[in-house]
């Protein structure tokens, strides 16, 4: 297994940044000096959280956060003015959500069909009954 | 070729003070010299690249340049003219620093969670 690289402090300011948005669940401003520094933050932001994103890295509240938020660039006139960005909530699955009800769909149907046989065995199981225990004299033991 | 230490102070003072002068000028270049062969130009932009490392090894002695070292990314660049070959040195705030300097609030909470 390959050994894992450090995290630089940069990428550490933008995990927390992800974290905090995610643990609060409000929307985050950022200023940046000006439109090259926002842009490569936002690029910045996006390799930080990639391997929580892709499971390479194990932290759920990271991959949550990439999945529930976006980095958006809200631009100025100028390229040498202040630029900000901004983590905001995926809209379309804000909005997906909120549709549950009326598409008639429930956390089931999201499954993918490996995750459905999965499940499915895992109820079998459930549903199997234990074994009749055989009490001997030879296995209790005398007070 | 391989680095080995020697203090900042021993530099050439006038190296000193364009690294000093280029970080009170963010993102503007500063003129360290003109000089008629350009492998003179390369060789004192390699030196700024040597007191980097120097600073680096122990930040006790210079404190002050190693602050200019993690607040700013120093370049180097070469022109041309009809004289002969002109260094710049360009101190650009690097995304740590643009980032604490302009969200105070939001760098406290954060960098007291990672720190």
């Amino acid at each position: 297994m390959p050994a894992q690289k450090p995290i630089s402090r940069e990428y550490r300011i933008y995990l927390a940044l992800w974290r905090k948005a995610f643990l609060t669940d409000t929307e985050l401003t950022i200023k940046a000096s000006n439109l090259s520094m926002a842009v490569a933050m936002r690029q910045g932001m996006y390799r930080a959280i990639r391997p929580f994103r892709n499971g390479q890295a194990n932290d759920n509240e990271l991959r949550e956060a990439a999945e529930k938020f976006i980095i958006f660039l809200v631009k100025a006139d100028e390229k040498n003015d202040p630029h900000f960005l901004q983590i905001r909530r995926r809209a379309t699955l804000s909005e997906l959500d909120a549709m549950f009800d009326t598409l008639g769909i429930d956390e089931d149907d999201l499954l993918l069909s490996d995750e459905r046989k999965i499940n499915e065995s895992l109820k079998k199981i459930a549903a199997e009954k234990l074994p009749r225990q055989v009490k001997t004299p030879f296995f209790t033991r005398d007070e | 070729m391989s680095w080995h230490y020697k203090s900042p102070m021993t530099f050439p003072a006038s190296v000193l003070v364009a690294i000093r002068q280029a970080s009170v000028f963010p993102n503007e270049p500063y003129m360290l010299g003109g000089f008629t062969q350009i492998e003179k130009a390369k060789r004192l932009a390699e030196k700024i690249r040597h007191l980097r490392w120097c600073v680096k090894q122990d930040a006790t002695v210079t404190p002050d340049l190693n602050l200019i070292f993690n607040k700013f990314d120093l370049r180097t660049s070469i022109t041309e003219d009809h004289l002969g070959f002109i260094l710049w040195i360009t101190a650009r705030p690097t995304k740590v620093s643009d980032f604490i300097e302009l969200n105070p609030e939001l760098a406290d909470e954060v960098l007291a969670v990672i720190e």
